[in-house]
C-alpha cells in the first residue's frame, strides 16, 4: 500500500466498525440509549466522511445510507428494531470486508457499485417506509413528474417509438429467451452541472444501448425565467447489457438511476394495415386450442404457416412475427403467448402498449395497471372453458372426451395460477369417473365460470406497488439527516504508534537493564584490584539509583505495551448474539473486568482460545430454552467473561450455567476414540475424566457442526495457553454449568530466572517452573533400580542430574560428590515434579530472554540466551525439553 | 471555439461545453425567430441540450454526425412538436 493516507484509514476505519458494532448491540438490548446511538451515528459519520478521500465511491455511498438510517433513529424519527440491527450490522461487514479488499489491493471488488446500491436501496427503504408523511421536498416533486414511476417496469411510449421495429422484435426475441433488457431511468440531480457532471454523456456510457429518450422533467417555462445551469432533463434507456455492466457504466449516479428489467411483454409494437377474413378466426381457434393443451410445438407450425401467407405489412402478420419470436424462447411464456395469439386473432392488443393508432402523445401516459395486463387471457381461458362445459354437455359420459376435457381445463387453470380451482375440477373429475356421469364437472366448471375474474394474481401488485417507491426515494437527494452535524468530537488523548517502535524501546530498556548489572561486579573490582572502598562505595550508590530508573522506566514501557482485555472481549456480544439467534438459544453474555491489561502478545494470541471456549459452551453447553425450562433453569442462559489481575498473571474465565460436562460421557466418547484406553479410562478420576477434552483428536459431539465438535478445539487452546506460559483449567458441576480458566503471565518481554552452576558453568532455569531450592544430605537420596530418588515432605521425588542431561564431563560431578549435601532444585514439568542436582544455586535476576537464531536455532533444550552484567552469555535452559 | 454567433444564426461546432450554456441562451433570448445550425457540431454538454429544447429555435439543422444526430434530434423535434405556437421569446 502506497498512499499513506490510505493506510491510516484502515485501522481506523476498523476501529470505527468495531465501535459501532458495540454500539448497536448496545442499541439491541436497549434501543433509546441516546449515548450509543450518538456513538454509533459518530462513528459511521467518520468513516463515510474520511473513505471519500479514497476511490471507493461504493463503500461511501453504503456507509452514507447506514448513516441516514442512523441519523432518523438519533432524531426518533425512526424505531430501531431487529430486523434494523442486522441490516446495519451485514452492513457494517459488507464495508469491513470492502476494507480488507482495500488493504490487498488498494480498490473495491468488480461488483462493489452493484453491491452498495441494492444495500443502500434496502436500507434506504426502512427509511422511507415510516415518514410517508413528512416526505421531503424532493419525493413532492418527484410525485408531480408527469411520468410516474409506477411506469418503471414499463416501458414509455416515446422510448419505444424510438427503437426501430426490427430492433424492437430483436430485443423482444432475447428477452422472452431469458436474456433480460433492462430499462435505466436516470433523473440527474437538478445541481448536477456544478459538480462537473455531463449527464448526456454520461448516459451514453452505457453499453449496448437499444434506444435512448430524453425528456423533459418539468415543462419549459418561459424562456427570461430558464436557468441554464438547472438540469431540468430526464432520461430513458434500454440496454442489453446485463445489469453489473450499467451499473459500473453509471457508478456515480447510482443514486439518481433505476435499473429494471423490462417485462417482455411491454416490448410488443405491432405495426401496420387492420385486415380480416375467416383465416384468422381458424387460426384463433387453432391456436387457442393449442394453447390451452400446452401443445407449443403445434402451435409454432400454425403460426409459421400463416406467416407465409399473410401479406408482410398486415397489423395481423405482424402480430404473427411476435408470436413467433415468444414462442421461439426454451419455455414460452404462456401468458403473453395467450396474449399475442389473442392478438393476432382479435386484430388488436389489449391493452395496447403502443397502439398503431396515433394515441394522444400524452404528456401524461396513463401508467397502465399491471393487472389489466391479463385480461386477453382471461377472455380466452373464459371461452376455452365454455367450449369444454359445451363439449360436456353435448357428448354425455365418455371415459376419454372426459379425460381430454380434464386435461385442457387443467392447464388453463394451471397457466392462469388458480390451483384452488383446479384441486375442484379435479376432485369433480374423480367423482365424474366414480359416477360415470359428467354432472360434477359440468357444476365445478359452471362454478370456476361465475367465480372470481380468471386473472392471475401474483406478479402485478409488487410491481406497482413497491417499485415506485423504491424509486422516488432513491431519486430523493438525501437531505433529511444532511443536515445534521455531528456533535464535536472530544480529542482523544492517545497517540497511534507503531508496534515496531514500542519493541525497539522495549529492546533497548532490555539492554539497559543488562548493562546496569554490570555496575555492582565495577564496584568490585574497585574494591578488590584497586583496593578502594570509597570508590565501590560510590558506585554501588550510583548503581542504585540507576537500577530504580531503570525499573521505573521498564515498568512504563511495559505499561505501553499493556491492552486490556476489552480488546478481545468486544467482539464477543457480536459473535454471541449471531451464534445464539443461529441456533435458537437464548443467552445473555456478561462481561467483567475489561479493563485488566495484559501484554500485547498475550491479549492478542488469548482470542482464538476465547473464541473456542464460548464457541464450545454456546453449541455444547449451553442448553435450548426448552431443555433449560424443563430442569428447572431460567430459558435465558448465562455466559459469563470474566477478567482479573492475579498477582503475576491474568486470570479469564469462561463461565456458563449450562448442562455442564457429564464425566461419564467423556469416558466412553474417550475410548471410543481410541484416546485412552478402557483400563485407564476407569482409572481416571471426574476430575481427570474433563481434562481429556484437552486430548488432541477428542470431541463428543455426536454430529460435527459448524460451531465444534471437529475435536481440534480445546487442544488448540491448551496448546496456544501454554506455549504463553499459562495453564488452562475446566471445572464442570453436571446440570450446574461449567468454567474454564485461563491463567497467563501478564507480560511476556521480562523472565525471571534463577542462575545456577552446574559443571563449573552457569545456566538460567524460568523461575516459573522452580518450585522449591532443597539441600538434600547424601544419605538421604536412595535408589531404586537405576534411579535416583528423594523424599521430601513424604512425597518420592525423583531425581536427576543437570550435567549428565547437558552431557557435560562426568568427573566435574565427582568432585561434588565429595560434599555432604546435593543442592536440589525442585522443578514442576508438565505436571510432574523432578529434582535436579547441581553444583550450586545462584542469584535471581530479570532478563530479556533472546531466542536462539541462526545456526543455534536447531539445539534443543534451551529457551533462549541472555547476557550477564560481566558480559558473559547465559544459556537459559528449557526443562520441558531437556527431560 | 464551440460557440459562433453570425446575425440570427447560432453556429454550434466541435465539443461544446458547458460554459456555451449561457451565450447561447442570451443568442436565443433576443426577438425574432433564430437559426441554429449543428451540422459541424461533434458532442452537446447536457446544458446546451436543453437551453435548445427549451428555447425551440425556429430553425434547427442537425450535425452531421450521424450517432449524434440519433440522440439529439429525436428530443429536440419532439420538443419543438409539443408547443409549436410558442416560438420562444420571439413573441
Amino acid at each position: 500500500m502506497t498512499n499513506p493516507l490510505l493506510a491510516r484509514f484502515i485501522p481506523e476505519a476498523r476501529e470505527l466498525l468495531q465501535v459501532s458494532a458495540s454500539g448497536l448491540l448496545k442499541l439491541e438490548r436497549n434501543p433509546t440509549d441516546e449515548t450509543a446511538i450518538n456513538e454509533v451515528f459518530r462513528a459511521v459519520h467518520t468513516i463515510k466522511g474520511s473513505s471519500g478521500l479514497f476511490d471507493a465511491m461504493a463503500l461511501t455511498r453504503l456507509v452514507h445510507a447506514a448513516e441516514d438510517l442512523l441519523g432518523e433513529v438519533r432524531s426518533d424519527a425512526l424505531q430501531i428494531d431487529s430486523a434494523l440491527i442486522d441490516m446495519l450490522l451485514d452492513s457494517l461487514d459488507q464495508v469491513g470486508q470492502w476494507i480488507d479488499a482495500l488493504e490487498r489491493r488498494a480498490a473495491l471488488p468488480a461488483d462493489a457499485d452493484g453491491v452498495a446500491h441494492r444495500m443502500a436501496t434496502q436500507l434506504r427503504q426502512r427509511l422511507g417506509s415510516q415518514d410517508d408523511a413528512g416526505a421531503p421536498a424532493a419525493d413532492a416533486r418527484q410525485e408531480a413528474d408527469p411520468a410516474p414511476a409506477g411506469a418503471v417496469a414499463t416501458v414509455p411510449p416515446a422510448l419505444l417509438a424510438r427503437l426501430p421495429a426490427a430492433a424492437c422484435l430483436d430485443a423482444f426475441r432475447r428477452a422472452c429467451g431469458g436474456q433480460a433488457v433492462h430499462l435505466v431511468r436516470y433523473t440527474p440531480e437538478p445541481g448536477c452541472f456544478f459538480n462537473g457532471t455531463d449527464p448526456l454523456l454520461t448516459i451514453q456510457q452505457v453499453p449496448d444501448a437499444l434506444a435512448l429518450d430524453i425528456a423533459a422533467t418539468e415543462p419549459w417555462g418561459p424562456l427570461e425565467d430558464l436557468d441554464p445551469y438547472q438540469c431540468n432533463l430526464h432520461f430513458a434507456l434500454l440496454s442489453t447489457a446485463p445489469r453489473p455492466e450499467i451499473e459500473q457504466a453509471l457508478r456515480y449516479e447510482l443514486d439518481q438511476v433505476t435499473i429494471a428489467a423490462v417485462r417482455p411483454r411491454d416490448l410488443v409494437r405491432i405495426d401496420g394495415a387492420a385486415s380480416d377474413g375467416p383465416i384468422w378466426d381458424d387460426f384463433r381457434e387453432a391456436a387457442s386450442g393449442f394453447l390451452a393443451a400446452g401443445r407449443h410445438d403445434d402451435l409454432r407450425k400454425a403460426v409459421g404457416a400463416l406467416r407465409s401467407v399473410a401479406g408482410p405489412m398486415l397489423w395481423r402478420r405482424q402480430a404473427l412475427d411476435w408470436l413467433d419470436a415468444a414462442l421461439s424462447a426454451g419455455s414460452p411464456d404462456a401468458g403473453l403467448v395467450a396474449a399475442l395469439v389473442a392478438a393476432a386473432g382479435s386484430g388488436r392488443l389489449d391493452p395496447a402498449p403502443a397502439l398503431p393508432a396515433p394515441a394522444a402523445p400524452a404528456p401524461e401516459p396513463t401508467p397502465k395497471p399491471a393487472a389489466q395486463a391479463a385480461d386477453p387471457r382471461q377472455d380466452l381461458a373464459r371461452s376455452v372453458l365454455a367450449s369444454q362445459h359445451r363439449i360436456l354437455e353435448r357428448t354425455g359420459y365418455d371415459a376419454e372426451r372426459l379425460a381430454s376435457v380434464g386435461t385442457v381445463v387443467g392447464n388453463v387453470l394451471l397457466s392462469l395460477g388458480r390451483d384452488a380451482d383446479r384441486a375442484a375440477v379435479q376432485a369433480a373429475l374423480a367423482e365424474a369417473r366414480a359416477s360415470r356421469s359428467v354432472a360434477p364437472v359440468l357444476d365445478a366448471l359452471s362454478a370456476v365460470l361465475a367465480g372470481a375474474p380468471l386473472q392471475r394474481a401474483e406478479a402485478a401488485p409488487d410491481l406497482a406497488g413497491t417499485l415506485p417507491q423504491t424509486f422516488a426515494e432513491e431519486a430523493a437527494p438525501v437531505a433529511a439527516a444532511a443536515g445534521k452535524e455531528p456533535e464535536g468530537r472530544i480529542a482523544a488523548k492517545s497517540l497511534k504508534v507503531d508496534q515496531a517502535k514500542i519493541d525497539l524501546l522495549m529492546n533497548l530498556i532490555g539492554e539497559l537493564v543488562v548493562s546496569k548489572n554490570a555496575l555492582p561486579f565495577l564496584a568490585k573490582r574497585a574494591e578488590e584490584t584497586y583496593a578502594s572502598r570509597e570508590m565501590s562505595r560510590e558506585i554501588k550508590e550510583q548503581y542504585a539509583v540507576i537500577d530504580r530508573l531503570a525499573q521505573e522506566m521498564q515498568g512504563a514501557i511495559m505499561q505501553v505495551r499493556m491492552l486490556p482485555v476489552a480488546e478481545i472481549f468486544d467482539r464477543f456480544p457480536r459473535l454471541v448474539r449471531d451464534l445464539a439467534r443461529k441456533l435458537g438459544k437464548r443467552i445473555d453474555l456478561v462481561l467483567e473486568g475489561e479493563d485488566t491489561a495484559a501484554d500485547k502478545t498475550i491479549v492478542e494470541a488469548l482470542g482464538d482460545p476465547l473464541l473456542h471456549i464460548v464457541r464450545n459452551s454456546l453449541d455444547h453447553g449451553i442448553e435450548t430454552p426448552d431443555e433449560r425450562r424443563a430442569a428447572g433453569k431460567s430459558a435465558t442462559a448465562r455466559i459469563l467473561l470474566k477478567a482479573r489481575q492475579e498477582a503475576d498473571s491474568v486470570v479469564i474465565e469462561v463461565q456458563d450455567n449450562g448442562r455442564g460436562i457429564d464425566p461419564a460421557r467423556i469416558r466412553s466418547a474417550a475410548v471410543a476414540k481410541g484416546v485412552v484406553g478402557q483400563e485407564e479410562a476407569d482409572r481416571l478420576s471426574d476430575q481427570e475424566a474433563i481434562n481429556l477434552i484437552y486430548r488432541p483428536g477428542f470431541s463428543t459431539a455426536a454430529e460435527i457442526s459448524d460451531l465444534s465438535g471437529r475435536g481440534v478445539g480445546m487442544d488448540v487452546v491448551l496448546t496456544t495457553v501454554e506455549k504463553l506460559g499459562g495453564q488452562v483449567s475446566v471445572s464442570s458441576r453436571l446440570g450446574e454449568g461449567t468454567a474454564t480458566r485461563l491463567a497467563l503471565p501478564l507480560s511476556m518481554a521480562v523472565t525471571r530466572i534463577m542462575i545456577v552452576e552446574a559443571a563449573g558453568s552457569l545456566y538460567g532455569v524460568p523461575m516459573d517452573m522452580i518450585v522449591e531450592t532443597v539441600r538434600v544430605p547424601r544419605a538421604r537420596i536412595r535408589r531404586i533400580k537405576k534411579a535416583e530418588t528423594f523424599v521430601l515432605r513424604e512425597t518420592i521425588i525423583p531425581l536427576l542430574q543437570l550435567s549428565r542431561l547437558l552431557h557435560l564431563p562426568e568427573q566435574q560431578q565427582q568432585q561434588s560428590q565429595g560434599e555432604d549435601d546435593a543442592a536440589v532444585l525442585v522443578c514442576h514439568v508438565s505436571g510432574r515434579r523432578v529434582g535436579l542436582i547441581i553444583d550450586n544455586f545462584r542469584e535471581g535476576m530479570d532478563v530479556i530472554l533472546k531466542p536462539l537464531e541462526g545456526v543455534l536455532a536447531g539445539i534443543g533444550g534451551y529457551a533462549g540466551t541472555t547476557l550477564l552484567g560481566d558480559g558473559r552469555v547465559l544459556l537459559v535452559l528449557d526443562l520441558r525439553e531437556l527431560l | 471555439m464551440g460557440i459562433r454567433i453570425a446575425r440570427k444564426t447560432v453556429h454550434l461546432e466541435g465539443h461544446c461545453t458547458v460554459e456555451e450554456a449561457l451565450p447561447l441562451l442570451e443568442a436565443l433570448r433576443k426577438p425574432g425567430p433564430h437559426k441554429v445550425v449543428l451540422t459541424k457540431c461533434l458532442g452537446l454538454h447536457a446544458a446546451i441540450l436543453q437551453v435548445l429544447a427549451a428555447a425551440r429555435p425556429a430553425a434547427l439543422t442537425p450535425p452531421a454526425d450521424p450517432a449524434l444526430a440519433g440522440v439529439v434530434m429525436p428530443f429536440l423535434q419532439g420538443a419543438a412538436e409539443a408547443a409549436p405556437p410558442a416560438p420562444g421569446a420571439a413573441a
